[in-house]
């Protein structure tokens, strides 16, 4: 999915000269063909990310479009107040990138991990979250949120990503998938609907395809697609939501709120992200499964049959 | 004294004691250094206000917003009566600086240490342009203000102006024995800037150290009087946080009036 997001931002770039990239020291190797092409708006501010966020700013004050990459800790959590101040509160068109969402970079440790980013960047006025499932929706929403003057955080798949199969969506025009605001409705179906968020998106394809649910790609958390949610709650459809990320204020908590706020009742099964930290040493779907990601199988089957 | 810079310090004061408003004495810490920087260094005039590229002038220690928005209101960047709407119910100016209230204001403010970044990120999108960043002597106790002047150092951004307002006063009192600023211009220098100090009270030697030439970014350590001008709030640190009585108001004036 980074590979993606460089291949898109490289494209952007070069038609769009308000476009710089910030680095704290991290990424060289992805980032090289963009520092290369464009050296004049890339700036490695060193393992500094206070700074880095105050430098988008001023850039931004500036009319250019900044772009901050890194390990995603590193861009929601390490740098907190100055997103909060610089980016969210004076309104800047500051795009955080966060790779390395849920557990991406597993064995180095919960230092690492990001599975709280959505809840904190969700909290934060003016604050765009975005949380993409496949390639084709990096590249839409990035192109998206150059037209927005508005801040946004999207939190990336440390993996290669993953592009959907071609006319896997009902409304599949020629170039196989089409990304829609909020919500992606790529695949339909009867029993209930699940609603996967960011890496989940392929774990949702294979569960939709076994029990023959819906399926819903759930790329952009701030604004929250409600009004899909509330169209499934009011036929009475069973909901699952898949996100590597927190039960608190990630996607589970978005159904949660517009199904409690509206006062309509679902069948919900929300599989999420433990309250808890990890201290397993393993791979990222290691640690998923023993953080609350385990036994989807059994776990959906035996909510299909009780709801 | 120049008369508008009368004017300039008269206003800090009514508007302290107009709205009850806390951080009279920091604003008039700075208000001479900013007075120096909009009349003698930076190319900012009502013309060039909205252009992207212009001059640029970071209030890094927000809470002496008081002093900006006396000096733009007197050189007519801002409406002279949006003084009158400080601090109060229903009021555009907050306590600290929000940019987006005017063209003005070239950066939001309040949380220290973010102006210093900001203004590196100003520096690099135009390097034909200066810009100014006023920090206090306690806001460099802020990591992230080292994070910017390593930076700002090593890749010699040389139109980058920091001001260093040194009143030696912080809430607590005395910054020697909180966080000891003694060696700050060194600590600057080590950074690869051009650092050095100055007399923070005279217009013309601030206007000198401002249009210095510098191949390198300066960071220059403006010694000043937290309460300037003012005999009763001069280097009190009280006046962090004191509002003034009515009386206390009245001399006030009186005495900038006489200096």
């Amino acid at each position: 999915m980074r590979d993606q997001f460089i291949k898109t931002l490289m494209a952007l770039a070069n038609r769009d000269k308000r476009i710089w990239l910030v680095a704290a020291d991290i990424g060289n190797e992805l980032l090289d063909p963009f520092i290369k092409r464009f050296p004049e708006r890339f700036v490695n501010v060193g393992i500094a990310e206070q700074n880095a966020v105050g430098v988008c700013a001023g850039l931004a004050l500036s009319g250019k479009i900044p772009f901050f990459y890194s390990i995603a800790p590193f861009v929601y959590a390490r740098p907190f107040e100055f997103v909060q101040v610089d980016a969210a509160y004076m309104e800047l068109p500051i795009k955080l990138i966060g790779v390395g969402a849920g557990f991406g970079y597993g064995s180095l440790g919960a230092t690492h991990h990001a599975i709280q980013d959505v809840a904190v960047m969700r909290a934060l006025p003016n604050m765009k979250v975005f949380s993409p499932g496949s390639n084709e929706e990096v590249e839409a929403l990035l192109r998206a949120t150059i037209k927005d003057k508005m801040p946004c955080y999207m939190r990336l798949d440390k993996g290669a990503g993953f592009s959907l199969p071609r006319h896997s969506g009902p409304r599949a025009g020629i170039h196989g998938y089409r990304v829609k605001p909020g919500m992606t409705n790529v695949r339909a179906g009867k029993r209930a609907a699940i609603i996967a968020t960011g890496n989940m998106l392929r774990d949702g394809i294979a569960l939709a395809e076994k029990f023959g649910t819906a399926l819903y790609s759930a790329h952009t958390l701030k604004p929250f697609d409600s009004a899909t949610i509330l169209k499934l709650a009011k036929n009475k459809t069973p909901i699952i939501s898949l996100e590597e990320h927190s039960i608190i204020g990630g996607l589970a908590t978005c159904i949660a709120e517009t199904l409690a706020f509206n006062g309509i009742a679902a069948k919900f099964l929300p599989i999420a992200v433990d309250d808890k930290f990890s201290h397993y040493v393993g791979s990222e779907k290691y640690i998923a499964e023993r953080m609350g990601l385990g036994n989807l199988e059994k776990r959906v089957a035996k909510f299909l049959k009780d709801a | 004294m120049e008369k508008a810079l009368k004017n300039v310090k008269k206003n800090i004061v009514r508007m302290a004691f107009e709205a009850q408003a806390s951080h009279v004495g920091s604003a008039l810490s700075c208000a001479d250094i900013l007075w120096a920087i909009y009349t003698r260094a930076a190319n900012i005039t009502r013309r060039n206000l909205k252009s992207l590229d212009r001059d640029k002038v970071v209030l890094s220690k927000g809470h002496a917003s008081a002093a900006l928005y006396a000096v733009l209101a007197e050189l007519k960047l801002i409406n002279p009566k949006l003084l009158d709407k400080y601090y109060i119910d229903g009021g555009v100016l907050p306590g600290h600086l929000d940019y987006m209230v005017s063209p003005a204001i070239d950066a939001t403010a309040g949380s220290l240490g973010h102006g210093a970044s900001i203004g590196v990120g100003m520096a690099l999108a135009n390097p034909d342009r200066k810009v100014f960043v006023v920090m206090g002597d306690g806001e460099t106790n802020e990591g992230s203000v080292w994070e910017a002047a390593l930076f700002a150092g090593t890749h010699n951004l040389s139109n980058l102006i920091f001001i260093i307002d040194e009143n030696e006063l912080m809430i607590y009192g005395d910054s020697k024995s909180i966080m000891d600023n003694t060696n700050i211009a060194a600590r600057f220098h080590s950074c690869r800037f051009e650092a050095f100090e100055v007399y923070g009270h005279d217009i013309e030697t601030l206007a000198k150290a401002l249009n210095k030439p510098s191949m390198k970014p300066k960071a220059i350590i403006a010694h000043t009087l937290k309460g300037k001008d003012v005999s009763f709030m001069e280097n009190k640190a009280e006046w962090h946080g004191r509002k003034p009585t009515r009386e206390e108001y009245l001399k006030a004036v009186k005495e900038i009036d006489n200096a």
